[in-house]
């Protein structure tokens, strides 16, 4: 049996609209924990990974492990009808056909009441090693989502050149190319707006702007990204939850030649 | 081709992976049936085998496999295993053996005719002791000799003056033996047949012919026919059906013709070889027998024995036509159907649903245009009824077809009346929709009758918009139009709807025969049309506004009488189409016309151009009034590619045209339903012609894998027009790589019947130039594709096999990738681990499960279906530990074991129980030698390359390209650009951005769960056992 109440809708609204455009049918995993969620998209290139931990409800219980096969775009449809505000709670029993998600209005004594259908689909994952990366960026989450927007105009592949205190975003097209750098930069103030680099080693990765055009759509849920990449391993981008991420994997794109 | 239903076994266990998750993998591909798969594949669009079929189909794979940055290596056919040439041989047995049943049979059957016969000449001639009666009996039967113990022969009592003249009322094949006994023959029974020395004809005796005659006949009839020693050829053997149709059919006519001229052997070569008269109708009767086979295997070569649907009818004759066939193109919003071979060939071009509306428009209009003569109402509508019964009498169908259409243009009409007939109009509407349509519905009808000029406006600009979405050049109508303003409107219409009854009729006694005529005639067009060539390989854009009606109804009914006048017309329309872009002055176009009609006249005769030109003065006025409607600036804006600035009344009517749109959307959409019937029509006469070859052909395909390779071969069509567009949007001003160019089918011809002699060799090799010049590595296997693939993956030098042979995973295949190019988007992957999860299945299980259902390497055994096979291997597997003798041991231990009569199970299982009462009706006889080690031999360690050397990918060579489809496809340098230009840009943009790897490389998989597979019930209990018992041991 499977009860998670979260204080707001809209942390789970945001979650899945992050996620649907990438990813369609994905199984989420309950656990006592939480609920986890991998998910590769079509062409395998991006993976995201999302743990939504205990803490992040306000109610929480599962007694027993359940995997919920859900279609996201359905999913999306029924929890958007849900103020943001509201109570939403996700209901389901131990060996589920359907989930149920109440919404309850917190001005009002209003409870709707919907039941997803669930769906049968293989559950498989990839194993992902927790490993050493060549460097790591945490900048805020909008100016990365500017800097693929921007640059996604001019090419379909995104450079990624990570120096010495220095991260240089490159695009190179047919009309011509485009590069942003961003330093590290401490606000006192507002601790989210900083930018951090650390660096072991100095990386120059290709990633497909088609893919990080789907990261970006997960800025709204944190105030900064963390980027990790080290050379010739997918890089890891996380958006850090009131409790748990959402983290994209993505394979890089390599030179023939190489 | 691979084991027996294999593929329904695993099929569920396979997954669908994205073409864009292959990218930078290295995949071995199986090109083995690829040029079999080609043959079929263009031979059932034109109803015969083009000669460039496998460059065309292997250069269209090989692109796909580099856009979507796949690292392929071809891997070809070595020699053939000794194992796979005994099971053909034995099948090839098998199937003789089944011909011989059939042959006892009939002889049985007429064996005891023959007795009937016998008995009966006994009762009619025992009463008549007279000889000369007997001897009349004796010439009147075919069978003269069998006659009753107390008779004596004639022969034995007569001279032998009389005896000749009796010979000569004998028939000449079968020369009655002269008697020269000295003694009277007494039968031993009723069928002993007396002795005789040899045969003695008359001089004088006509019928034979005399030495010199006969060299002089045979001498007309070669021996060789396209380097092919008709002596030696046989007709039934496995090279023989290899053989080109034509080829086929040339050869077994010969030796038909042979056959009966005295058995290809003259007199003295006869005497020679049959002293014994026995043996001389002995070899008649075979000699009979062998005429009547091939004349069987000339019809079904000539496709007479199938083409003959239920209804008499022989709806091959439009799909065995050379260079028409109907195609079923993808358009932007849905698919439309072409009837010629040049248009509809490139997406822009393909509506030719607008084309049947605009001729249909036409023709309304031409029957319209009689009203405006002096003549009253009333004969008009007359006249229009009776034309329009005429077509439906005659072309039901294609009536039916474009009925829906016919009513918007009605309508249409009907408006054009009411603004010139101002008193008359409303009625005449009225009368003119009740009469024509009966399915109109009655709704749209009122509201059509009350259509405002405005509307017709509408429907008008609707129309041209219609052309517009498929062509830029719509202007054109209305230029045409006012330039043929000149022509006086003629009262054509009465001839041109007697021909409309004619016509068909003239069709229907055509037989099959003239279609090649026909289109070798069409072949050899003469050369003033080459102007227009430049045009004519291009695909012709404009719907021809100024076809005239019967045009497109005759080109339904009677396919190949007016193949030249589609030649003729389009490419002159599209050229004067060109002209109107380039804002040449109509007088040129109009001489180009008339130099075409010229053209025809010279080819057609008198009708063609009358009917040709009284139409087209016909339509061009009506397109007159059109004009005058005041139509044109919105045609023209509407209709041209540049931004030409519409006055505000366009602009008005521009959205109106949007706000009817609904009601012109529904005839689309009818027509549209309609028109999908037809291709399934002619997809299936088309595939009448394989029949009877593929029956021959079954060294590598089924009639059922071949059913499914044309299904997946005209999706792989549909999928490379996807892809062709996704790799170059502008495809629309060239046609498309369908291979249909008519002045290439004739030389091509010519060639093919050169070049027929090894076939698949020299294929081979054009291929793998091909491959050489994309810069993609092959290799030959020492013995078969498939093992060699298996080992490449072992050897790690591949990441995946393509293959639709189900072999490969008897060899130990993995990572297995099937139908690649059926989809646009999806393959099917087989995991070796998959297959043993979900189907408990492991490559030692696939072998057992090959040699009960039969493969390339054994026959399987008879009665046994996948499901069964299933349930042996479930039923038998290996329980414990140390027991290693295998599923198909201990079935062969138990069958033996009943064999013999031993009973050792006191409680059988069900299944057993069933097995046993199967295999008893069976009469299955197992020896102690079942299942053949040889065989698991040869899948397990199959003579392959270990040769460790990586692979390596070169770029494609562009200019070595184009020139090896120039010359070897036939293909305008436009045409490989077309796919290969953008395709070239692409892999450098690659190489330049990088190549996008996948997750997949990284992080290993693991699954957790698979959904469930549905299967059928008893397979599943089936698999469900194999898979538990597999995970025991």
């Amino acid at each position: 049996m499977l009860e998670g109440k979260f204080d707001e809708a809209s942390l789970l609204k945001k979650i899945i609209d992050a996620i649907k455009d990438c990813v369609q049918l994905c199984n989420f995993n309950c656990t006592e924990k939480g609920i986890t969620l991998q998910a590769v998209d079509d062409s395998r290139v991006l993976l995201v990974s999302l743990l939504i931990g205990e803490e992040a409800f306000t109610d929480y219980r599962c007694d027993r492990n359940i995997t919920l096969g859900v279609d996201l775009s359905s999913f999306s449809k029924m929890i958007k009808c849900g103020n943001n505000e509201d109570f939403l709670t996700l209901i389901a029993e131990d060996s589920p056909d359907t989930v149920l998600v109440v919404f309850e209005d917190k001005n009002r004594e209003r409870i709707s009441e919907y039941s997803l259908k669930l769906m049968d689909i293989d559950n498989e994952f990839l194993k992902i090693d927790d490993m050493d990366y060549d460097s790591v960026i945490t900048m805020p989450a909008g100016e990365f989502a500017k800097i693929v927007r921007d640059l996604k105009n001019l090419s379909e592949s995104l450079g990624i050149l990570v120096t010495k205190d220095t991260v240089k975003f490159l695009s190179e097209g047919d009309i011509g190319s485009g590069s942003v750098v961003v330093k590290p930069f401490t606000d006192l103030e507002k601790p989210e707006n900083s930018v951090k680099v650390s660096l072991k080693k100095p990386v120059n990765l290709t990633f497909g702007l088609k893919y990080l055009s789907d990261i970006i759509k997960a800025t709204n849920l944190a105030e900064s990204v963390t980027i990790k990449i080290a050379d010739k391993v997918p890089a890891l981008f996380e958006y850090k939850l009131p409790s748990g991420y959402l983290r994209f994997y993505l394979a890089p794109k390599f030179d023939e030649e190489e | 081709m691979g084991v027996t239903s294999l593929w329904d076994i695993i099929g569920p266990s396979a997954r669908p992976v994205r073409l864009e998750a292959l990218s930078r993998k290295r995949l071995a591909v199986d090109a083995s049936i690829w040029i079999y798969q080609f043959l079929k594949a263009v031979r059932d669009k034109d109803g015969r085998a083009m000669k460039n079929a496998h460059i065309v189909g292997f250069f269209r794979r090989i692109c796909k496999l580099l856009y979507f940055g796949i690292l392929p290596v071809f891997v070809f056919d070595g020699a053939v295993h000794p194992l796979k040439k005994k099971t053909i041989l034995e099948r090839k047995n098998r199937r003789e053996g089944q011909r011989a049943n059939a042959k006892t049979t009939a002889e049985k059957l007429l064996a005891i005719q023959l007795q009937k016969l016998a008995e009966k000449n006994y009762i009619l001639k025992s009463p008549q002791k007279n000889k000369t009666s007997l001897k009349k009996e004796v010439s009147m039967h075919p069978i003269p000799y069998r006659d009753t113990a107390p008779m004596v022969y004639f022969e034995d009592l007569v001279n032998h003056q009389k005896q000749e003249n009796a010979n000569s009322h004998l028939p000449t094949d079968e020369e009655p033996p002269n008697m020269d006994l000295k003694k009277p023959f007494r039968k031993v029974d009723e069928y002993q047949l007396p002795e005789i020395d040899g045969f003695r004809t008359s001089l004088s005796d006509t019928r034979v012919l005399t030495e010199q005659e006969y060299t002089e006949l045979t001498a007309v009839l070669d021996d060789h026919i396209d380097g092919i020693d008709l002596r030696t050829v046989d007709p039934s053997s496995q090279e023989f059906a290899e053989l080109r149709l034509e080829t086929q059919y040339m050869i077994l006519s010969n030796l038909r013709i042979r056959s009966r001229l005295r058995m290809g052997f003259s007199k003295t070569q006869l005497e020679t070889l049959f002293p014994n008269s026995m043996d001389f109708s002995r070899f008649q009767i075979q000699m009979v027998q062998k005429r009547n086979y091939l004349t069987q295997r000339l019809m079904s070569a000539a496709g007479m024995d199938s083409g003959v649907a239920a209804d008499g009818t022989q709806s091959r004759r439009i799909a065995g036509e050379k260079d028409r066939s109907y195609m079923l193109h993808r358009v932007d919003n849905g698919y439309a159907l072409s009837i010629d071979s040049e248009a509809g060939t490139s997406t822009g071009n393909a509506i030719v649903l607008d084309e049947v509306k605009e001729e249909e428009e036409e023709s309304d209009i031409d029957w319209e245009d009689v009203p405006t003569e002096p003549g009253p109402q009333k004969p008009a509508t007359d006249l229009f009824d009776s034309g329009s019964n005429l077509l439906d009498a005659n072309s039901g169908s294609l009536y039916a077809l474009s009925n829906p259409v016919l009513d918007a243009f009605h309508d249409v009409d009907a408006q054009l009346h009411r603004r010139r007939l101002y008193q008359q109009d409303l009625e005449l509407s009225a009368t003119l929709l009740q009469s024509e349509v009966e399915a109109i519905d009655k709704v749209e009808m009122e509201h059509v009758i009350e259509l405002s000029k405005q509307d017709l406006l509408r429907k008008l600009s609707k129309l041209q918009m219609l052309k517009s979405d498929a062509f830029e050049l719509v202007a054109q109508p209305v230029v045409l139009q006012g330039d043929l303003k000149c022509d006086p409107a003629p009262a054509f219409s009465f001839g041109a709807s007697s021909l409309f009854g004619s016509r068909p009729t003239l069709a229907v006694p055509k037989t099959d025969f003239e279609i090649p005529q026909l289109s070798t005639d069409a072949n050899e067009k003469p050369t003033p049309t080459t102007p227009h060539r430049n045009v004519a390989d291009k695909p012709v854009k404009a719907p021809p506004p100024t076809m005239p009606s019967w045009f497109d109804n005759s080109l339904s009914f009677n396919p190949y009488s007016d193949y030249n006048m589609t030649v003729a017309d389009k490419p002159q329309l599209s050229e004067t189409a060109d002209e109107l872009a380039g804002l040449v002055s109509w007088e040129k176009v109009e001489s180009y016309l008339n130099d075409e009609r010229n053209h025809r006249d010279f080819r057609d005769g008198e009708l063609h151009r009358n009917i040709k030109s009284e139409s087209v003065k016909g339509a061009s006025n009506t397109q007159l009034q059109i004009a005058q409607s005041n139509y044109e600036t919105i045609a023209r804006a509407t209709a041209t590619d540049m931004p030409i600035p519409i006055d505000e009344r366009g602009r008005k009517q521009e959205d109106s045209i949007k706000a009817t749109e609904h009601l012109l959307n529904r005839p689309e959409s009818t027509d549209i339903k309609v028109n999908t019937d037809t291709p399934q029509n002619v997809s299936t006469t088309i595939s009448s012609p394989l029949v009877p070859d593929s029956a021959d052909f079954d060294y590598e395909f089924s009639d059922n894998e071949l059913m499914d390779l044309e299904v997946q071969l005209q999706n792989e069509e549909a999928a490379y027009d996807t892809f062709r567009t996704t790799l170059n949007p502008n495809t629309s001003t060239i046609s498309s790589t369908a291979i249909t160019n008519l002045d290439l089918l004739h030389e091509q011809r010519k060639a093919q019947l050169r070049d027929s002699d090894s076939p698949t060799q020299t294929m081979i090799l054009d291929v793998q130039e091909l491959l050489m010049r994309f810069g993609i590595p092959f290799i030959t296997a020492p013995t078969e594709a498939e093992s060699q693939c298996c080992e490449l993956l072992k050897l790690g030098l591949v990441d995946g096999i393509v293959t639709d042979d189900s072999d490969v995973f008897l060899f130990g295949g993995d990572t297995v990738y099937r139908n690649m190019f059926s989809d646009g988007k999806y393959v099917e992957c087989y995991f070796m681990s998959d297959i043993e999860r979900d189907v408990g299945l492991t490559q030692a299980n696939l072998i057992n499960l090959a040699l009960l259902l039969g493969s390339d390497y054994t026959e399987g055994l008879k009665g046994v279906g996948k499901v069964m096979a299933m349930e042996i291997l479930a039923e038998f597997a290996s329980t414990g530990e140390g027991d290693d003798t295998g599923p198909l041991v201990n079935f062969r231990n138990w069958w033996r074991d009943i064999q013999n009569g031993r009973q050792v199970e006191d409680e059988p299982t069900v299944i057993r129980k069933k097995l046993k009462k199967v295999f008893q009706k069976l009469h299955l006889h197992l020896t102690d030698s079942f299942p053949p080690k040889e065989v698991a031999q040869a899948y397990l360690f199959p003579e392959v390359d270990h040769d460790k050397a990586a692979f390596k990918w070169g770029t494609p060579d562009l200019d070595r390209l184009r020139t090896f489809l120039m010359y070897n496809a036939g293909w305008s340098q436009a045409k490989v650009d077309e796919v290969l230009v953008p395709l070239i840009k692409d892999i450098n943009k690659k190489k330049t951005e990088g190549v996008q790897s996948t997750l997949g490389e990284f992080y290993p998989r693991e699954v957790i769960s698979r959904k469930e597979i549905s299967r059928g019930k008893r397979l599943k209990q089936a698999t469900d056992k194999l898979s538990k018992k597999q995970k025991k041991s």
